[in-house]
């Protein structure tokens, strides 16, 4: 299957957009309403689905759709493509919050990436999104990311977006890294995903951490966030008076509980 | 068997590199991006089970630059390979494929018991309904007599203001000489009253009151047409239908309140605790019921049948008597009737000793 190769730029630090360059012909997706703009020539185009072409019929473009509604993504999927005569032209998809858009050329990781749900953003058309379920209960439950995670597949580029800072590492064989359950962004398929219980009560109950992590391990390259989402929203909400400054922080039971009684309203501010 | 790796190594991308593969029986050999071959000894090779899902198969092994891991997604030839394994490799394959099954096993039951968990409250809600007469009839039975009179004389009182009781009149007697008739041998001690009232209708109260209106005296032709509805009506007192009504209502609350969150809970619980109205099953059980006693008592069942057929005729007017509303269609308690007399066949008749003309007369 013919990918499109397309040219980007990034701009911005930690509110960042992407600018893809289309040659005449080519084609991106992007998450609906994620574009920001898009110069002549780029026509914008809705189909059901996921707009790669592995999916053929009416039903398999439904079971597509329905994948994508797992996921957290719309039923539709935006396709802007170059259909001028000639030259490059631009469109930019901008990340909805603060954080770091990561390029990800979907060959070099072995053609599958699986990623967290909600963080795609845009592509080359011809990649597939689908789903990743997760079947360990224990990491379904626990894990930080619920039962249902993105897949991307392809020979294309694909752009990943999350909150704060992202990381990548690259995991040797047989190498563990133990991650915050809510900071996983996305991994290879080769990598082991887990969860380990932190171990110690006392640890679980009062080192706001969660009861576990998530234990990664190699080979394969993982792409970690600094900032979940959920833990900035929560610490506004904390600071919002408005709001009552009930909290729950990611993955963890316990803290969620402690902060969100009376006590910890009157303990855990931190205005 | 050749196959193709997504292979880790020293000096390979950090992403992976997809590389060809081939075992035979005493090597792994992988074909590096510059078509050098690297070959290992199976015997240095482990093999371990991995990835999302515990999908991938890698073969690791290390050398002095470090380690190595190739890594095979492909169940097909998965397949193949627990197959025909390499003899080197049979035992640790062997291993990897039964640490699969047993981690879909382990899968398969994990998610059946979180899905019965969350199915759980349904089921019961289910099993509740289906078995709802036999638990409404256990949860009714624990009730001690004492709590029944009471709760029967909170209605009667509330009921009491809202009547014209007729009191020391010919239908008095003949109600109170019927009724004590149709509940010999009860552990209830019954009252009976007459109630100034034109609709054809009587009612019971849980704990041994029934009242009578004076129209259903009016619209009778004989004392065995009363008595069918006395027999009737003695019947919801005797299956303390009012209990077991209230205890499907409060049980059917709970069982919603459970599987679907707060239903606002002690608003609903009031208002069905005043409605409280019999459900057509209690009353065909008291048509049924009813029947029998007519029959130990010696009583014309005919009576019953005629009553039913004036109530029928009424309701095809416009106005319904009130009796009606909760009650199965009459047609249909008719034919129900009378296929019940005639299983039952024939009894003894003894007419009922009561001056019916000067009964009717005294509530006109």
């Amino acid at each position: 299957m013919a990918m499109d190769v397309i040219d980007y730029k990034l701009y911005g630090e930690d509110m960042q957009f992407v600018e893809i360059e289309l040659d005449p012909g080519e084609a991106a997706i992007g998450e609906a309403g994620a574009m920001m703009f898009m110069e002549d020539g780029i026509v914008m185009d809705t189909v059901f689905g996921d707009g790669s072409s592995q999916q053929k019929g009416f039903w398999g473009k439904l079971a597509g759709a329905g994948k994508r509604l797992v996921t957290g993504e719309g039923l539709f999927t935006t396709v802007f493509q170059h259909q001028g005569p000639s030259g490059k032209r631009k469109v930019a998809f901008a990340a909805p919050y603060p954080g770091t858009i990561i390029p990800v050329n979907l060959p070099d990781v072995g053609g599958t990436l699986i990623c967290q749900k909600d963080s795609f953003l845009c592509a080359a058309k011809g990649v597939a999104l689908g789903i990743a379920f997760q079947r360990k209960l224990g990491v379904g439950l626990f894990g930080g990311e619920g039962f249902i995670m993105q897949k991307l597949e392809g020979d294309g580029l694909a752009f990943v977006h999350a909150g704060g800072t992202l990381y990548r590492r690259d995991l040797k064989p047989g190498e563990t890294l133990r991650v915050d359950t809510g900071c996983i962004v996305a991994m290879q398929t080769s990598v082991s995903f887990d969860i380990q219980y932190v171990g110690k009560l006392k640890s679980a109950l009062f080192s706001g951490e969660g009861l576990f992590y998530a234990v990664l391990q190699g080979p394969g390259t993982v792409w970690l966030q600094s900032l979940p989402l959920s833990r900035m929203a929560n610490r506004i909400v904390m600071a919002a008076p408005a709001l009552g400054g009930r909290s729950q922080d990611q993955g963890s039971l316990l803290g969620g509980l402690a902060t969100g009684g009376l006590l910890g309203g009157m303990l855990g501010g931190d205005e | 068997m050749q196959f193709q790796s997504l292979s880790y190594g020293p000096g390979l991308p950090p992403g992976g590199s997809r590389l060809a593969a081939r075992l035979d029986s005493f090597h792994l050999t992988l074909t590096l991006a510059d078509a050098r071959p690297l070959s290992v000894p199976l015997t240095q090779v482990q093999v371990a089970v991995g990835g999302f899902n515990d999908t991938v198969w890698r073969f690791e092994w290390s050398d002095s630059q470090g380690r190595w891991a190739v890594t095979l997604e492909d169940p097909a030839t998965q397949q193949a390979l627990l197959a025909q394994p390499p003899a080197a490799l049979a035992a640790a394959l062997a291993g990897v494929g039964k640490t699969q099954r047993r981690a879909r096993t382990r899968t398969r039951l994990g998610l059946g018991a979180l899905g019965l968990w969350f199915a759980l409250p349904v089921l019961l809600l289910v099993a509740l309904l289906w078995n709802a007469s036999t638990l409404t009839g256990w949860a009714a039975s624990r009730v001690p007599l004492k709590t029944e009179q009471k709760l029967g004389e909170m209605v009667w009182k509330s009921q009491k203001t809202q009547l014209r009781l007729v009191e020391n009149t010919a239908a008095n007697a003949a109600v109170a000489t019927i009724g004590a008739k149709l509940t010999q041998g009860s552990r209830y001690s019954y009252r009976w009253f007459v109630t100034r009232d034109h609709s054809i209708n009587a009612f019971a109260i849980p704990g041994g009151t029934v009242v009578v209106h004076t129209g259903l005296i009016e619209a009778a032709k004989t004392p065995e047409e009363l008595a069918g509805v006395l027999a009737h009506e003695v019947q919801h007192i005797e299956q303390r239908h009012s209990l077991r009504a209230m205890a499907q209502s409060l049980g059917t609350m709970a069982a919603l309140g459970m599987v679907f969150g707060d239903v606002s809970g002690i608003a609903q619980i009031a208002a069905s605790l005043s409605q409280l109205s019999y459900s057509r099953d209690a009353e065909r059980d008291a048509d049924a019921r009813g029947l029998a006693v007519l029959k130990a008592a010696a009583i014309d069942p005919q009576g019953m049948v005629r009553m039913f057929e004036t109530l029928g005729k009424e309701s095809e007017g416009l106005n319904p008597p009130a009796m009606l509303s909760s009650h199965p269609a009459t047609a249909e308690r008719i034919a129900r009737l009378k296929e019940a007399i005639a299983e039952a066949g024939s009894w003894p008749v003894q007419p009922l000793a009561v001056d019916w003309p000067a009964v009717q007369a005294s509530v006109r």
